[in-house]
């Protein structure tokens, strides 16, 4: 697939390149810790791998070079991935930073660095994210224990990053600082106010437009934002170390959370990794329905990200008007699934149960008002000289920079960068139906509002091909080692009963490997990073969330903005707090 | 000035200030239920007091109750009289501008010219821009007070938001002056007459849309609700709870109330009805008092049998009973009605008081019709538009507000001075 | 009577905000002040019927007031550390003297009124026409030379905010260099 990527690392780097191994078709290169950056450069430059999509650590406890750093890059033209890897030892867990080469890798450092305790070098910035400032030890290390607890509550003035961060280089209607007076002083919590008089304002972790629970400081200049840090972390919920502490099975409850609007998304989207790493191929009806399920939730998604920021921008009505058709959809998704939000729907190898009686007629009629939701907020907002005034050109960001950035998904495709993981490696039937992907000109509010709204259109499309289409057939993989067996099995022979008592009693067993699976959830490339040793509980299960890495451009998009406009592009970015935070 | 007078004043005075205090429930209630119908919900319509919901009306009740009981939160530190005085002053520069407001047509009674109005201020115009620029302090100190920095944005922007809507409302409002060659609302109502395009909005349309504009900043409503910004800075009023609070959001509606009511004066003709002015009613007074009985008792029977006839059994208490309760007394009301028009009728209709009473009941309705039509643009519009930028708004005030209205000022001037 | 009792009522008032304008340190709550004193003088306006002059001194109180507001909010730094006494100048001396000048004045014009009482009541200084009249003729070059003053001040206390702002600024650097 890569191979290369693997040639031109050891022509350039000679001895620094330690090997190179290929599993379940994805190649992996490990280079030597001191080669990490120029690895990286010889790949950015020369092998056109433009995105860094996600970087992590790794935990070896015992092995002479204990930590393990992972990048996955990619090529967003050439449509091609790699894996490099590189090994640090305990007493010394540092490596050269990758931000210079890969501007997203600053927050991907800094999880790893949170996580573990890898140091990267040169990093402008190195300072744990999703823990608290005054955290003690590194939680994925493997010797941490889970059930320890570090309670705190003091929050973190952010003013050391603020000093870091250059302020907006954008035109500013006023440069001197400004106080405000006494007597009529800014106090209390909202505001942090320091020594040099600047007036800072505390947009979250409380806030009605932070969907979710995060927060931005920024600093202003009248109403104008001159420098911004966000703070993360106030949702984190330990995702990827329960996953190492549940069995392979387990973790798919835990995946409902990831991103909680489309849930269905990132239970098929786990499932599919361990099932890329079990080597199994799902039932063709199973994965006909697991492409229904995902649209029905895309859609879900696109309409609550498209309700929300049409709110924050003021114009409420349309909000129920997309919410009447959500409530559609996530009635249907209560009679597949039997929950609205929680569905933990997929399995390993399948489906949990099969798609409800009269799916058919439910979901058309569920397009039906989708599609008149979607025309009724057209009417009201495509031509609207306000909105237009206040989304174009608003938080808007260039198809170079957004792939630098690592952004994906409908924030990217607004971009111009028509980069959906459904066409470009396409998985399940995504290449036998027919679909459009959007993409807009500018890569602003308004073309990210209005990409969401037509990639409903086209979830809507494949729905209804989908509906047409749907075979019959099992709904479960067949393979033992990973199913249960059928009832009249496990009572009637002994193999059967044994079958269902190991898998009970110890769940699956992956063979050792890993493997990196995407798929193209609400909010883009939603990967899983999956590390087995072959026992029953995951030994790494790492997230790539998309949100994570558009949330670190936040800052970057909202300089020289003002306040009105830090909700319409935070909104537009559709940045869910149980997906950043893990 | 003889006790007569101040009591004839005073009375005026407590009508008119109570007809405005119950409109905002109405308002309330039309803006639920408005929303609730632009956005394919039901609006209120569970709350009930012995049974009568009466369309979710005994919701602001609730509201009203709830308000007042809960607790009251003041951040320490701050001016107390300050924080005090801002919701009170809020409330007096909304109401206050109602008393230049003609609400009905002068009728003559007794020998007596009695218009029902606070008072007919020579200045009336004037002293509208006075008073409601002053609600602008109210926000201002709710902001600034509160010593927050969302509050203080707020008020921030209140405050230019007021300071530059202000201008092109009046420059607006300078041009009807010129028209009708009065500041008095009641002589600008009075000099559309009953014309339908004599009235400004004809005749001064421009004006009347930058008014509109205009007073959709004052009133600080969606698409300028920019003080409140609720998803952005929580608003001017961050700090504030219980009864405080609700007494900005009353100030709004009482704004919008009166700005409407300012509104039919002064571009809808006040109390005038379209091709029917006032000696014409006076002189068919007794005609139409003749038609409308009749016409009342039955449209009171109709409707009472309709609302009557939807009584179903369906929550299992009291509420089931509600369309009986209210149609039943309504068919008895017109069928007394019609009953008593044999007896009753001549005497009625052949008083001496009749024109005086019918040109009233007319003009007040008509001045009511309109300000509430008008009020329901403002809900309508809430519903539909976005809201504006900080920076749109200033530049829609200053670069086309203004120098329309100046505009439309001197194109006016112009005109007027050619037909002398 | 209740003329009476309006009028000293309103005139107390007035007198107290405007000591309040000038005593507060604070120059938020001196506009505020400064505001009531202007609300009052327009009740002794409309107490005198001459209800024309008192909505628009409530209009000056409300809107003027508000931009000045605007003005101490953005373009002023200071709080109360900004208002120490500072060292005699020829600058405080010069407004000493005007000061001086001015009380003088003021006292001469109240103890031998020029003015006789007004002939007109009530309806005259109602009527829109008579105060344009004054204003655009008889009274032009005093109306004139009002708005050359109050845009004389206007622009001084612009710029007094921003050489505040400067000295403070290079005050900081002292501080820094001292430190």
């Amino acid at each position: 697939m890569a191979i290369e990527y693997i040639k031109l690392l050891e022509e350039r780097l000679g001895d620094a390149a330690v090997e190179s191994h290929s599993f379940r078709g994805f190649e992996s290169a490990v280079v030597r810790s001191g080669a990490w950056e120029r690895a990286l450069e010889i790949l950015k430059t020369d092998g056109k791998l433009n995105m860094l999509t996600d970087l992590c650590g790794l935990d070896h406890p015992g092995e002479k070079d204990r930590f393990e750093v992972v990048a996955h890059l990619y090529s967003v033209e050439k449509k091609k991935r790699v894996r490099l890897k590189t090994r640090c030892p305990e007493d010394d867990p540092s490596i050269s930073t990758s931000t210079r080469v890969y501007p997203a890798a600053d927050w991907f450092e800094r999880e790893a660095f949170d996580m573990y305790g890898i140091r990267f070098d040169g990093h402008p910035n190195l300072k744990r994210i999703l823990c608290h400032r005054d955290f003690v030890g590194h939680p994925l290390r493997k010797d941490y224990p889970k059930e320890k607890r570090q309670p705190f509550s003091t929050p973190d003035t952010l003013m050391d990053e603020m000093e870091i961060l250059d302020p907006c280089d954008r035109p500013i209607v006023r440069s001197s600082d400004r106080k405000i007076l006494d007597g009529v002083t800014i106090a209390r919590s909202t505001i942090a106010r320091s020594h040099d008089s600047r007036f800072l304002l505390n947009i979250g972790p409380s806030h009605p437009a932070m969907h979710g629970c995060f927060r931005v400081l920024v600093e202003l200049d009248g109403e104008r934002i001159r420098n911004a840090v966000p703070e993360i972390g106030y949702m984190h919920r330990c995702f990827e170390k329960e996953a190492e502490a549940h069995t392979w099975h387990q973790v798919i409850a835990y995946t409902d959370r990831l991103n909680y609007v489309s849930p269905i998304m990132n239970n098929a989207g786990y499932c599919m990794a361990v099932e890329r790493l079990l080597d199994i191929e799902i039932p063709e009806r199973a994965k006909w329905i697991r492409m229904l399920a995902c649209e029905v939730s895309r859609i879900c998604d696109h309409l609550v990200a498209v309700g929300a920021n049409l709110v924050d921008i003021g114009a409420l009505t349309n909000f129920w008007y997309l919410f009447n058709a959500r409530e559609q959809f996530t009635d249907w998704i209560e009679a597949l699934a039997g929950a609205r939000l929680t569905a933990t729907y997929t399995r390993i190898g399948g489906l949990s149960r099969d798609i409800p009686a009269g799916s058919n007629a439910q979901l058309r009629s569920c397009i039906k008002t989708m599609r008149q939701a979607i025309k009724d907020v057209a009417a009201m907002t495509k031509k609207n000289r306000i909105l237009i005034d206040r989304t174009h050109g608003i938080g808007a960001i260039s198809e170079e920079e957004a792939i630098t950035r690592g952004f994906t998904g409908p924030c990217l495709r607004a971009t111009g960068c028509a980069y959906d993981v459904r066409r470009a490696h396409p998985y399940y039937f995504y290449d036998d139906i027919e679909w459009d992907v959007p993409v807009g000109i500018r890569g602003d509010t308004y073309d990210r509002i209005f990409v969401r709204m037509e990639e409903m259109e086209q979830s809507a499309r494949i729905i209804e091909q989908v509906l047409e289409r749907l075979p019959e057939g099992p709904i479960m993989t067949s393979r033992r080692d990973v199913v249960l067996p059928p009832p009249h099995e496990v009572y009637g022979s002994i193999e059967g009963m044994m079958q269902h008592f190991k898998l009970a009693m110890h769940g699956i067993h992956p063979p050792e490997g890993e493997v990196y699976s995407y798929t193209e959830a609400a909010n883009g490339e939603l990967g899983f990073y999956i590390v087995s040793d072959g026992c029953e509980r995951p030994y790494r299960a790492r997230v790539r969330a998309p949100c994570f890495p558009i949330y670190q451009a936040f800052p970057m998009l909202i300089k020289g903005h003002l306040v009105a406009d830090v909700v319409a592009i935070m909104g537009s970015l559709n940045i869910i707090a149980g997906e950043l935070d893990r | 000035m003889n006790a007569m007078d101040i009591s004839i004043a005073a009375a005026r005075a407590v009508v008119i200030f109570g007809l405005v205090l119950s409109l905002i429930p109405v308002l309330i209630w039309m803006e639920r239920k408005g929303a609730a119908y632009i956005q394919d919900r039901r609006g209120p319509n569970r709350a009930h007091i012995l049974g009568f919901r009466l369309g979710g009306l005994v919701h602001m009740l609730a509201d009203a109750l709830k308000l007042l009981t809960k607790e009251e939160v003041t951040a320490a530190g701050v001016m107390k009289p300050l924080v005090f005085l801002a919701p009170a002053l809020a409330f007096f520069a909304a109401t206050a501008t109602v008393a230049a407001v003609p609400f009905s047509g002068p009728i003559s009674v007794a020998g007596q010219t009695l218009t029902l109005e606070v008072a007919n201020m020579k200045a009336g115009l004037v002293y509208v821009l006075a008073i409601s620029s002053l609600g602008a302090y109210a926000l201002l100190l709710a902001g600034v007070t509160s010593q927050t920095s969302y509050s203080f944005l707020g008020a921030m922007r209140a405050a230019s938001q007021f300071i530059s809507y202000e201008l092109a409302l009046g420059m607006a409002a300078l041009a009807l002056f010129l028209v009708a060659g009065s500041l008095s609302l009641t002589d600008i109502a009075a000099d559309q007459g009953a014309v339908l395009w004599r009235w400004n909005a004809f005749r001064q349309p421009l004006a009347f849309l930058i008014f509109m504009a205009a007073l959709f900043a004052e009133a600080s409503r969606l698409p300028f609700d920019l003080p409140e910004g609720d998803s952005e800075i929580v608003g001017y009023h961050v700090e504030y709870s219980s009864m405080r609070f609700a007494m900005f959001f009353m100030a709004e509606y009482a704004h919008i109330i009166v700005g409407s009511a300012v509104v039919a004066a002064l571009f809808f003709g006040g109390w005038n009805i379209p091709f029917a002015d006032q000696g014409l009613i006076a002189a068919n007074a007794e005609r139409i008092a003749a038609v409308a009985w009749p016409i009342a008792a039955v449209v009171l029977m109709l409707a009472g049998a309709s609302i009557a006839q939807r009584f179903k059994k369906r929550f299992g208490d009291l509420r089931d009973y509600e369309p009986v309760m209210i149609g039943l007394p309504m068919m008895i009301a017109g069928v007394t009605l019609a009953i008593l028009y044999a007896p009753l009728g001549d005497v009625i209709l052949s008083t001496r008081w009749l024109p005086a009473a019918v040109t009233f009941v007319l003009g007040f309705t008509a001045v009511l019709a309109k300000t509430l039509l008008i009020a329901s643009v403002f809900v309508w519009v809430r519903w539909t538009l976005p809201r504006f930028r900080y920076d749109q708004v200033m530049a829609f005030g200053w670069k086309i507000l203004l120098p329309a209205g100046m505009l439309n000022l001197v194109v006016t001037a112009a005109i007027m001075l050619y037909l002398g | 009577m209740i003329e009476a009792i309006l009028f000293y009522f309103l005139a107390a008032c007035a007198v107290v905000s405007a000591v309040g304008t000038i005593t507060r340190i604070n120059p938020l709550m001196s506009a505020l002040w400064l505001v009531a004193a202007l609300l009052s003088l327009a009740g002794l306006y409309g107490a005198l019927a001459a209800p024309l002059v008192a909505a628009i001194q409530v209009i000056v109180a409300a809107g003027a007031v508000m931009v000045l507001i605007l003005f101490v909010v953005m373009m002023t730094d200071r709080g109360p550390e900004g208002m120490r006494p500072r060292a005699i100048r020829f600058s405080k001396m010069l407004g000493a003297l005007a000061a001086a000048y001015l009380a003088i004045v003021m006292i001469v014009a109240v103890a031998v009124p020029p003015f006789v009482a007004s002939p007109a009541s009530g309806g005259y200084y109602e009527s829109p026409v008579t105060l344009g009249g004054f204003v655009a003729g008889k009274y032009a070059a005093a109306f004139e030379l009002a708005g050359v003053m109050l845009l004389v001040a206007a622009l001084s206390v612009i710029t007094i905010a921003k050489w505040g702002e400067r000295t403070r600024s290079d005050d900081d650097d002292c501080e820094e260099a001292l430190s």
